[in-house]
């Protein structure tokens, strides 16, 4: 399965916080969650509509949890928006285990004369965040400094 | 921190022990009371807030000394709240990377001019075009600094705002006018990790978005002449503020301590409620590895606002076709208002070495301290509280207060009362910017909804904050600045 940003969302739900800006996604299966978490962050910081999937890009990850995996991913997705500059408009997800994520994005490098910035994240924080699963699949809150 | 429960959850007990002085009472795993500065007025907004668990929780914080303490601008922030104050022992305390923020050495300088505001009223757009055409955003933006080599970039992270000045951006003078002459010697670039150097090199000079901005003020009303004029300021001058930090390196450098430090913390025996609270001792390898980083990221935030000093005289020499002689750019001061540094206070009456989280907190050293340039001594160190882009900001002066109560510690800011979602929907329908024209505002900026998070009433207003450090005798008011021109990445 691929998550593109022009799926029909929205893939996250901003909830209250008062000086940063939290997150709660909800998804049928854990990597469905990965991918609306991560396409769902970067569409707060850029207009994904003009990114194009022009190049493909392998993610891998391991953490010590599912929660460090989740709070890894984002920031990796973030790294690379921030200092590629890359940003991807699609991602896959195509295996996650309790500690490791092998992944792919599709995406280009940002052309500040075609790609608008909204909000700069500065970081995922690991302040309430949690990842777990329910009755109807999985669900999570992320919590970003802005 | 072993006991601390999740912030929402935690009944905090308070008691009013002054007319500015509200105290929490050691409990549970605190080591040491918490002690929260604000007006009644404040402290009603405050009451069911979770910054005020989150400070209890920051008592919890091994080898803290005194209080924990809270300015009247604290709101609930992530781990540490807002406007959090704590000092640990040098020696056996613990260093906390969440008590300083991502944003490390986020902070703010004012700089004077020598124009008049009424002298350059109809010339405004032209200098908020300059402004936001000469001073880059951030990702992905062409900055006047190109994109450094690692070398360079590691020299810069050693020498901090001198680097700057030496690529004739700002002037010598203008580093006695920053905390630690813009450069802490602790810093250490090879602390630095490749993803942080990275996140850093194309940034030198650019503002961030959020709640980071420059503007163009009129210096409105002075409490205190004679101080105002040996800063070189008298009502109606033209100022220039800027307020920004570390961008991503020190973004990076922050998550890559709370990545090591939570996995220290066992090792250390120390246990907490949120990963986000991972602390470890400041003599450990990983605590002396983060300050060595930490140290080289404030640095840089002040290589950041030195840069960006020197191009804004550029943009305004631009638009009014004026030169050094005649704008006379001179810093009044530059603060850090998210960092730890090692001082020596008196503790219970003995002096002691601490070191000294400040995370939306500002320095305010009182007159005659050392650590302040020749000419500040006899006033205190300047401090400069930016308010919200629709209204104003103060400057004043540190004091023995603070240096008494509060580890020479004062507020930073106004405090956020609306979440950045209600304040968008607070501001849907209206047209922002024509309603900051008719507070006399202009606007420059990259994101529409940027503004909407930022619009005044997202915050307290910054007088209330003020008014409770001033009468607390925690800093006193000299001059307000009104904003003529706001640039918001």
């Amino acid at each position: 399965m691929v998550t593109r940003a022009r799926d029909p969302g929205p893939f996250v739900r901003e909830i209250e916080h008062t000086a940063d800006l939290g997150l709660e996604v909800e998804a049928p299966s854990l990597p469905l969650l990965f991918e609306r978490a991560g396409l769902g962050m970067l569409g707060l910081m850029i207009d994904l509509a003009a990114v194009e999937p022009r190049e493909r890009i392998a993610l891998a990850l391991a953490a010590e949890d599912r929660e460090a995996l989740l709070h890894d991913w984002l920031q990796h997705l973030l790294v690379r928006l921030q200092a590629g500059p890359f940003a991807v408009s699609e991602l896959a997800v195509e295996e996650v285990s309790e500690r490791t994520l092998r992944a792919w994005g599709a995406g280009e490098r940002v052309d500040r004369a075609r790609h608008h910035f909204y909000t700069e994240v500065k970081g995922v924080t690991y302040h309430q965040l949690a990842l777990r699963e329910t009755a109807g699949g999985w669900w999570a809150r992320i919590i970003l400094d802005v | 921190m072993v006991g601390a429960h999740h912030p929402r959850r935690l009944t905090v007990e308070l008691h009013r022990i002054g007319d500015w002085v509200w105290e929490i009472p050691r409990q549970g795993g605190m080591r040491v009371p918490g002690r929260i500065y604000a007006s009644e007025k404040l402290m009603a907004e405050l009451r069911d807030d979770p910054a005020l668990a989150q400070l209890a929780n920051v008592a919890h914080l091994p080898g803290i000394v005194g209080c924990a303490l809270a300015m009247p601008d604290i709101h609930w922030g992530y781990g540490f709240p807002i406007g959090g104050v704590a000092a640990v022992d040098a020696e056996e305390g613990a260093i906390s990377p969440g008590g300083i923020g991502f944003d490390i050495n986020c902070g703010v300088r004012l700089l004077r001019t020598a124009l008049a505001a009424d002298d350059i009223r109809m010339h405004l757009d032209r200098i908020a075009d300059a402004l936001y055409q000469t001073i880059p955003a951030g990702v992905g933006s062409e900055g006047a600094i190109p994109k450094l080599t690692r070398a360079e970039e590691k020299q810069m992270l050693a020498r901090g705002a001198a680097w700057a000045v030496a690529r004739e951006l700002g002037r010598p003078s203008d580093l006695e006018s920053t905390e630690e002459g813009g450069c802490l010697r602790e810093a250490d670039p090879d602390a630095v990790s490749e993803t942080a150097l990275e996140r850093g090199r194309s940034q030198v000079g650019t503002l961030g978005s959020g709640n980071h901005f420059l503007e163009v003020q009129r210096v409105d009303e002075v409490y205190d002449a004679r101080a105002a004029a040996a800063l070189g300021l008298v009502a109606g001058q033209v100022t220039v503020m800027i307020h920004s930090g570390s961008r991503g390196l020190g973004y990076q450098v922050c998550d890559d301590a709370l990545r090591t430090m939570g996995r220290a913390m066992a090792h250390y025996g120390i246990g907490m409620p949120d990963r986000q609270l991972a602390c470890v001792p400041l003599g450990s390898p990983e605590g002396q590895q983060y300050f060595a980083a930490m140290a080289a990221a404030a640095n840089f935030a002040w290589t950041n606002r030195q840069v960006m000093s020197g191009l804004a005289e550029r943009a305004f020499t631009a638009a009014l076709g004026l030169g050094p002689a005649a704008l006379r750019f001179g810093l009044v001061y530059d603060v850090c208002h998210n960092i730890a540094k090692l001082e020596e206070h008196t503790v219970d009456g003995r002096l002691r070495r601490v070191c000294v989280h400040r995370k939306g907190a500002t320095r305010a050293f009182g007159p005659g301290h050392p650590a302040l340039a020749a000419h500040l001594r006899p006033l205190g160190q300047p401090v400069i509280i930016p308010g919200d882009m629709g209204r104003y900001s103060f400057l004043l002066l540190g004091t023995a207060g603070a240096m008494a109560e509060t580890f020479g510690t004062t507020c930073h800011g106004a405090g956020r009362v609306m979440s950045r979602a209600q304040a968008k929907k607070a501001g849907r329908g209206l047209d922002l910017v024509a309603e900051l024209a008719r507070r006399g505002v202009i606007v420059r900026a990259q994101s529409l909804a940027g503004v909407a998070e930022e619009m005044p009433w997202a915050y307290k207003d910054v007088a209330d904050v003020v008014e409770v450090v001033d009468r607390a005798g925690l800093a006193r008011r000299v001059a307000r600045l009104k904003p003529l021109v706001v640039v918001k990445g």
